[in-house]
């Protein structure tokens, strides 16, 4: 990277400037020369800003937004700068728009052409990016330093700073990132590692109950088999045994059916005898009232009269009754109650009542009629026109049993024919009917096995789809390698890094000392300086290999060894940057200014030193003797209107 | 009113009522054999029927009155028949004509091999 050529506007105390470095072969020290307070740090400000932004929209605002366009409301502030850069040709512009005053705000903007063309117009980050990859804002400061604080490298604890930085710096942010991603991938793996743990106790618990249901799934089908070797030999013993069946004659079926038939009849006769032994039981029951029919009607003949007698006989005791009733109170009254007529006989009508009294009591009678009624009413129970034949009934039994009887003597003449006794052959039947209907039992919890098989199957087959889609061992074997590898991989580019840092760290050291003692003479009793191993601190050595406590070493001496190490560093850099220096050598003696020029002029790449008119005593002598400076520049400070700006020095000035 | 259902009811062969007993349960399953009420009754309708009555002598079958004649047929016959016995004696009358009936009924039996009943019905 070189710079061609800065621009700015309304930057700090810069209204619009620019500032050329014309290419000149090996003319590359440029000198920008201003006193104190005339805007050296301020350019050194504009062009960090333009490379790397503000810390954000309210100090651009505050803090570069130059107070005169501040106060016209100009709303214009920007930086340029043109640089080449592997053979191209870049212009970056930051520029700060959307100005708020009230908030005291202003947004930044950035927009980068290369070779005349637009890189990513709109794109803050990515032409952030790009500027990043050119020179990383970490390590800017080895390139764009203040000489007044550069001192800072040489302070002690400072070292993991540096160390990051120069690793940075060394282009080993891709190893540290390829460690970083080797990192992460190990992690991945891990990860991945631990799922397909999970997948594999997943699937050993699957196994598990995969082999629970073979196991069932065996047995299962063992007592399948066995129940058909059994069905199968139940029905070969049933057909034995309707073989032994047929032997007794032809179409046995037909006779058997006919037995059948007959039993059938048979038991249906029984039936009806029953029925009509019920029937004569009743009849034997009841036929003595049969018997006593004509007793019963005369006694109920004899009954009535007597009724009719005693009702008869009861009628004329009361109608007595009434007339001798009648006659007494006629008696009494000596007068008749009918008609009236005066008795004047009493003894006629005396034994007229007499006559009229008799042996019974109206009582009595109708007691003897209450008993006689009753037991009429009993007699009453007995039905006189029932017909009942026991005889009959048991000719009828006795038909019947005939009827069971010729049934008998039907089917032994069947058996006969089929030349079986009637036991062989319903034993042999009876066997045949048993053997069928325990193979009937059997075909039932046969097809139960079955369904029972096809449901397991099911199962066995859904925990084999479940288990290939879990892992299995190799892909673990297979992670488990990766993962391994890249922790390989990762120990390996650490060493890698860490011998390249040690190696890059010598290197530095070497020619950091190199420079240092380009820098210094023997008389300062310094024989160099060391950068400790491990935490890259700075360390002076003197003649006698002693190290003195670096706190206690002069600002002038720690500026040295900071500048021996950047001088150093930038040699084994791969950013080929400008160095831009502020104020490098205030502190400096006229010695080491000249030592420093002397280094400066002999030294590739391009150099812009901001510095005082003090400062280049003795320096710009060295200089022109190596003729090497590019262009020289002159800070003008306009102090009633605050304002700088930088102008080419005019011959003779200095 | 009933008889004393306690009093006892003789016959005079057990063997003969037993006999009778058996023709009428002939060609009857045991379980429905006809009972020793069911023959009573009928030798008594019997003996009623020819108004003949025989001696008991001696007294080889007993039975109680409350185990005969349910319907109250016999007991009301007797006492209509003999409305001037006692009680006692209208218990041996029937017994008596019972007894005639037995017999009756077995002559028949023993000289036909049948009962023939219809004789005293017709």
């Amino acid at each position: 990277m070189k710079i061609r050529e800065i621009s700015i506007r309304n930057f700090k105390p810069y209204r619009k400037t620019k500032i050329s470095f014309p290419q000149k072969g090996n003319k590359n020290v440029y000198l920008i020369i201003g006193d104190n307070g005339k805007g050296k740090t301020s350019l050194h400000e504009a062009i960090n800003w333009c490379l790397y932004g503000g810390s954000g929209a309210r100090s651009n605002f505050t803090q570069y937004y130059n107070d005169k366009a501040k106060a016209n409301k100009e709303n214009e502030m920007w930086v340029q700068l043109e640089f080449n850069h592997n053979g191209h040709r870049y212009s970056l512009t930051r520029e700060a728009d959307k100005f708020n005053y009230k908030r005291k705000h202003a947004e930044e903007n950035i927009k980068l052409n290369i070779d005349g063309n637009g890189f990513k117009p709109g794109n803050i980050e990515e032409i952030q990016e790009k500027i990043e990859g050119i020179l990383p804002e970490e390590i800017s400061r080895f390139f764009l330093f203040d000489g007044e604080k550069i001192q800072e490298l040489a302070k002690q604890q400072g070292g993991q700073e540096i160390k990051e930085e120069i690793e940075l710096l060394l282009g080993l942010k891709t190893l540290q990132n390829t460690e970083d991603d080797l990192k992460e991938m190990e992690k991945f793996y891990s990860k991945k590692v631990q799922n397909v743990e999970e997948e594999l106790d997943k699937a050993d618990e699957v196994k598990g109950k995969l082999s629970k249901k073979r196991k069932k799934l065996d047995e299962l089908e063992d007592s399948l088999e066995n129940m058909e070797n059994k069905r199968a030999m139940l029905k070969e013993t049933s057909e034995e045994y309707w073989e032994e069946i047929k032997e007794f004659g032809s179409d046995p079926e037909k006779k058997i059916n006919k037995i059948e038939n007959l039993r059938d009849k048979k038991d249906e006769k029984k039936q009806e005898i029953i029925e009509q032994q019920d029937k004569l039981r009743k009849s034997w029951r009841e036929l003595y009232k049969i018997i006593l029919v004509p007793v019963v009607e005369n006694e109920m003949k004899n009954i009535n009269e007597e009724i009719k007698e005693l009702d008869e006989k009861i009628t004329k005791i009361i109608y007595y009754n009434s007339k001798k009733e009648i006659i007494k109170n006629s008696i009494n009254k000596s007068e008749c109650e009918i008609c009236d007529r005066q008795i004047s006989n009493t003894e006629k009508l005396q034994g007229k009542i007499k006559k009229l009294d008799g042996d019974d009591s109206v009582e009595d009678l109708q007691e003897k009629l209450s008993k006689l009624k009753n037991m009429k009413n009993k007699l009453d129970k007995i039905e006189t026109n029932k017909k009942l034949e026991p005889a009959q009934i048991k000719a009828k039994i006795e038909n019947l049993e005939r009827r069971c009887d010729e049934i008998d003597q039907k089917i032994q003449n069947i058996h006969s024919d089929l030349g079986a006794s009637t036991e062989e052959i319903e034993d042999l039947k009876e066997n045949k009917e048993e053997l069928d209907e325990k193979i009937s039992k059997l075909n039932g919890k046969i097809e139960k096995k079955k369904e029972d098989k096809k449901q397991l199957n099911e199962q066995i087959d859904n925990l084999e789809k479940e288990l290939r889609n879990l892992s299995e061992d190799e892909k673990h074997a297979e992670l488990m390698d990766k993962k391994s590898l890249t922790k390989k991989c990762m120990d390996v580019v650490e060493r890698i890094r860490l011998e390249y840092i040690s190696k890059k760290r010598d290197n530095i050291l070497n020619e950091a000392n190199r420079v240092f003692q380009k820098l210094t003479d023997e008389k300062r009793g310094y024989k160099g300086f060391d950068l400790e191993k491990d935490t890259f601190n700075f360390q002076l050595i003197d003649m006698e290999e002693n190290k003195p406590n670096m706190g206690e070493i002069a600002s002038g001496e720690k500026e040295i060894v900071s500048l021996s190490f950047i001088l150093g560093l930038n040699k084994y850099a791969p950013y080929l940057a400008p160095i831009v220096m502020d104020t490098p050598v205030a502190r400096l003696d006229l010695t080491y200014r000249k030592n420093l020029a002397r280094l400066l002029a002999e030294s590739e790449g391009q150099k812009i030193l901001l510095v005082t008119d003090a400062e280049l005593i003795g320096v710009k002598e060295m200089l022109k003797q190596y003729n090497s400076i590019g262009e020289t520049y002159e800070i003008k400070r306009n102090w009633d209107k605050r304002e700088s700006d930088i102008k080419k020095e005019k011959l003779g000035v200095i | 009113m009933s008889w004393n259902g306690s009093a006892s009811v003789y016959l005079s062969s057990r063997k003969k009522f037993d006999k009778l007993v058996d023709y009428l349960s002939n060609k009857l399953d045991e379980d429905k054999e006809i009972g020793q009420n069911e023959t009573f009754q009928l030798c008594a309708s019997v003996g009623l029927q020819i108004d003949k009555r025989k001696d008991i002598e001696p007294r080889d079958w007993v039975t109680k009155v409350s185990n005969i004649d349910k319907d109250d047929i016999i007991q009301t016959l007797i006492k209509l028949k003999y409305p001037d016995r006692s009680e006692s004696e209208q218990i041996k009358l029937m017994a008596k004509h019972a007894e005639a009936g037995l017999h009756k009924i077995l002559e028949d039996i023993e000289e036909t091999g049948t009962f023939h009943y219809h004789d005293f019905i017709e």
